[in-house]
């Protein structure tokens, strides 16, 4: 009977992992407009990675961004990259939403003030890196109900949501002056919440997931490792 | 026996009904005083110097929801844009010096203008109002220049915008903060790239250029 019931429980512990790993969908294209060595991250050089924020209805996910950067920073090889608010503090008030370029030419326009130039000098950047996309929540259902009772509260149900990511990353090559690539990565996910007495959360890592992929590719795009072959690829994680 | 058992269970109760009560009033009501760092803007400094005078209205500037309909919410925004101000302003003029009032400045050293500020308006939406993940801010600052004298040069408006996405685990209060922080650096890159833009100021300088010709 003991035997029973654990063999039962370690088939639902399984299940639920099961669940938790297999509920996110990446999706990861890419388009290089350089061929060969074109694109290839010199030693010392550092990359940029920075959210567009000018979009009306959404935002690009700082946390998204950075994790974008950390991933890109995570290999054999380390790569120099410059965090999101360190570049844009550094160079305020010119990469706010509503004055940062749209188009490698208008960068290229801004370098006109010295200073300006200067201090995008400073920090040896081969690439800039601008991703612009986010995470929304594109369906919920089910009914959780909590009550208050003598031992506390206590809830019962099932609720179940699905999340979309979608992102695109474009790659500047600044000593180049031109756009050298774009990276679209999108991701879809079901998290689920059953509660007995109290909610348990199974969540779909929907960003992170976009975010380990976008990253990866964005190595292989630089050829950081030398071992990966880049291209475009879909991934089920 | 009977007695203890049952003034612990009265006692669980009133805990449990108090933990709720506490949840459901910091639940409705959310007072965000904003702070944050500006960074210094990379400008060409024009060479004026410039008294600046921040009224009361809004260097204490609090918004204070009076909409029975929303909940209630205290966003105290005047440190957060005095501090704003004070960072950019000395990158973008030669001079930068405080003064007691905009039309009798009285300043401690010879000036060319002097600026004040007010908050003309102050909106802001939250997640459930709008049905998109986001806070967002909406500042409308009337700005005026004087010249020493008390004379009025230019009066215009400018206006600043922030948004902040939801996440996990993060308090509306900090969502807030977060999408006044966007809204203010907004309000300091709009200030930096229009203030020679205006007309009357253009004209100002241009004749001021030409008077020192």
């Amino acid at each position: 009977m003991i035997k029973t019931l654990r063999t039962a429980m370690q088939a639902g512990v399984i299940l639920l992992l099961t669940l938790v790993q297999g509920c996110t969908t990446v999706t990861i294209d890419q388009s290089r407009l350089v061929q060969g060595k074109g694109s290839e991250l010199a030693a010392g050089k550092s990359i940029v990675v920075v959210g567009r924020r000018s979009g009306s209805e959404y935002e690009t996910e700082p946390d998204l961004v950075s994790c974008i950067g950390k991933v890109l920073n995570n290999g054999q090889t380390q790569v120099r990259v410059i965090p999101e608010d360190v570049f844009i503090d550094k160079l305020y008030p010119w990469f706010e939403p509503r004055t940062a370029p749209v188009k490698v030419a208008d960068l290229f326009r801004l370098l006109e003030y010295e200073e300006l130039s200067k201090a995008i000098t400073d920090f040896d950047m081969q690439y800039l890196v601008w991703v612009d996309g986010s995470t929304q929540t594109v369906s919920k259902s089910g009914q959780i109900t909590c009550a208050l009772g003598v031992t506390g509260i206590s809830c019962f149900g099932f609720g179940t949501w699905d999340k979309k990511a979608d992102y695109e990353a474009t790659i500047w090559d600044y000593s180049k002056r031109k756009m050298v690539g774009k990276i679209n990565g999108t991701a879809d996910g079901t998290s689920y919440m059953p509660a007995i007495v109290i909610p348990i959360p199974i969540i779909a890592p929907v960003q992170d997931d976009v975010c380990k992929a976008i990253g990866l590719q964005l190595r292989s795009f630089f050829k950081v490792d030398p071992e990966q072959q880049p291209a475009a690829q879909n991934n089920t994680m | 026996m009977k007695n203890t058992k049952r003034y612990i269970t009265n006692k669980i109760t009133l805990g449990s009904l108090m933990v709720m009560v506490v949840l459901l009033l910091s639940g409705c009501a959310t007072k965000v005083e904003v702070s944050g760092n500006f960074p210094k803007p990379i400008f060409h400094q024009i060479p004026l110097s410039v008294g600046v005078f921040y009224p009361e209205l809004f260097s204490q500037y609090t918004y204070q929801e009076a909409n029975e309909d929303r909940s209630d919410r205290t966003i105290g925004i005047g440190t957060a844009q005095v501090q704003l101000f004070r960072t950019i302003l000395p990158s973008i003029f030669k001079n930068v010096v405080p003064v007691a009032s905009a039309k009798s400045p009285n300043p401690a050293q010879p000036i060319d203008l002097v600026l004040t500020m007010a908050v003309d308006d102050f909106q802001y939406t939250v997640p459930s109002e709008t049905r998109i993940d986001m806070y967002e801010v909406w500042i409308k600052y009337n700005l005026q220049l004087f010249d020493p004298q008390g004379q009025l040069i230019a009066d215009w408006i400018l206006t600043a915008y922030g948004k902040s996405p939801t996440a996990m685990m993060k308090s509306e209060g900090a969502a807030i903060n977060e999408a006044m922080i966007v809204a203010l650096r907004d309000a300091g890159a709009g200030f930096a790239m229009s203030f020679d833009k205006v007309p009357e100021i253009r004209q100002w300088l241009q004749r001021r250029a030409g008077t020192q010709i």
